[in-house]
């Protein structure tokens, strides 16, 4: 269901338990604050997401601003990203002189002998504007667009869905779109190099562009008054340029020593789908709640993965809660995901016989987890202040780093007036 | 003898039994509590508009926190192989 059809709904169930039940219309007082009626929701936000051993580190700051009318809403949003740090590049560790690697996002390297990492610093802003129209009693409409902007990456997104509620308001069946335009590049050349050439000898083509198509089908059902669940199944299409840029795939012999890099080469298109199943349950006689979901994955490059996903609201008072959270991970290996090229008898690498090989270690068989709090706070029926610390860990079956690990805190504070 | 190979004298053995019959209590008290909560879930009622107070929470909405819910799919998007499956949007990234 749409946030705007969601406020609509909680208004709507307000006035009416507020008319025959004045407990549920306190209960549902306690969580929301009353502040339907409210015209202007201002929501900010910054996170801090800093990976372990000085990797990559990102300050987030996120405002959105929502404009209620009687039958429209209008939300505006910016991001701004900084990013810094020392990426993995894919390629093998090593102390002996590797070929030239120019780094990511315009950087300059740390070391000269081991071009396993890459240090880099970026700049990512995002525009983004959403309009949600209510058609009819039963039809809302919402579209939008996405403008995203870096030093080596261009992203224009519309989107546009219907969602239809069912006459008894129990059910709202969503349908939506959204079509995706990329340009990828490398900041220093303003090209993109050539798919598994070596990085010795740049080849440099011109900017990669990738089409995406996004399609999603949901249903939300309310099951009980203390139950809601969602089912959605989403297929994504695209077309065009999808390695990276930036990554190398190392040619070594059977001690690690590296003969050359190449730079990645992916696939030129990309099939997904999945199947997303969202569970949200009110524990009796309680205002705590439970949110469970779990995400089945699957596309054509040979990842499929699972994803569990546990939150429970624990209310303190009638103004603060915690939520203790868990996220479980677990994905495969992309087909032509390795760890390093092999190399013959006489030391030449051996190639791919379809062209493609990558050594992303996000491309790797690998689980994360996930475990965070987060606290939150009503100061005033119209402002909020939540607080959240989250720790991220994963692990790799193959990457040359088998092991990654995030601490991120995010601040956010809303206000409606 | 006791189910426990540490619960070799009288004292012990009757301090491992008293734990154990904690754990299968508690144990029992879990699983009854499990089969509640699965009740309350899966007990399909029609519900009145009236009867729709919890339901109207913040919450009680499947997707809750808007914000976080894009910052967490940008994190995810960029550390993992798989994403989507929630909404519909744009707003790609290099991500390094």
């Amino acid at each position: 269901m749409s946030p705007f059809r969601q406020k609509l709904s909680a208004a709507s169930c307000a006035l009416l338990a507020l008319a025959v039940n004045p407990a549920e219309a306190a209960q549902r007082d306690v969580a929301s604050g009353g502040n339907e009626t409210a015209d202007w929701e201002v929501d900010t936000s910054y996170l801090s997401y800093r990976e372990a051993d000085q990797r990559v580190s990102v300050g987030k700051a996120v405002a959105t601003l929502v404009r209620e009318a009687e039958e429209r809403s209008i939300t505006v949003s910016a991001v701004h990203d900084t990013m810094s740090g020392a990426s993995p590049t894919g390629a093998l560790q090593s102390d002996s002189p590797a070929s030239t690697v120019t780094t990511v996002s315009g950087g300059n390297s740390s070391n000269s002998l081991d071009y396993s990492t890459s240090e880099f610093s970026d700049t990512r802003r995002q525009l983004g504007l959403g309009i949600e129209q209510a058609l009819s009693p039963d039809y809302t409409l919402s579209y939008g667009g996405v403008v995203s902007d870096e030093s080596d990456y261009e992203s224009l997104g519309v989107n546009i869905s219907l969602a239809r509620e069912s006459a008894n308001r129990l059910s709202t069946i969503t349908g939506g779109i959204g079509w995706i335009d990329d340009s990828i590049y490398r900041s220093d050349t303003g090209g993109t190099p050539e798919p598994l050439g070596n990085v010795q000898q740049p080849r440099p083509f011109s900017k990669g562009e990738r089409k995406t198509l996004d399609a999603l089908l949901g249903l939300s059902r309310v099951l009980n008054r203390l139950t809601v669940v969602q089912l959605n199944l989403s297929l994504s299409a695209s077309d065009g340029y999808h390695s990276d840029p930036y990554k190398i795939i190392s040619a070594a012999d059977a001690n690690e020593r590296i003969i050359a890099n190449f730079h990645d080469s992916r696939p030129d298109s990309r099939l997904r789908g999945s199947v997303f199943g969202k569970l949200v349950h009110q524990l009796r006689d309680s205002l705590h709640s439970v949110h469970l979901s779990y995400r089945l994955y699957q596309d054509d490059w040979g990842i499929s993965s699972h994803t569990a996903d546990l939150r429970y609201r624990h209310r303190l008072n009638r103004q603060q809660y915690l939520e203790p959270h868990l996220r479980l991970y677990r994905q495969s290996a992309a087909d032509f995901y390795q760890r390093s090229l092999s190399v013959d008898a006489g030391s030449n690498p051996v190639m791919p016989g379809d062209s493609l090989a990558s050594a992303d270690y996000r491309l790797d068989a690998l689980s994360s987890t996930t475990v965070g709090l987060k606290y939150g706070i009503r100061f005033t029926p119209d402002a909020e202040l939540r607080l959240r610390a989250e720790y991220l860990d994963q692990r790799f079956s193959t990457a040359i780093f088998d092991r990654n690990s995030a601490l991120i805190l995010q601040a956010s504070f809303s206000l409606s007036f | 003898m006791s189910v426990f190979p540490s619960c070799q004298n009288r004292f012990t053995a009757v301090r491992c039994q008293t734990l154990l019959c904690r754990a299968i209590s508690a144990a029992c008290l879990l699983g009854l509590s499990a089969c509640s909560l699965t009740q309350d879930i899966v007990q399909v009622s029609e519900v009145k508009p009236w009867q729709r107070g919890a339901l109207a929470r913040d919450d009680m909405q499947v997707i809750n926190d808007a914000m976080e819910q894009a910052i967490d799919d940008h994190v995810y998007f960029s550390r993992e192989g798989s994403t989507g499956g929630v909404v519909v949007q744009g707003g790609g990234c290099g991500c390094n």
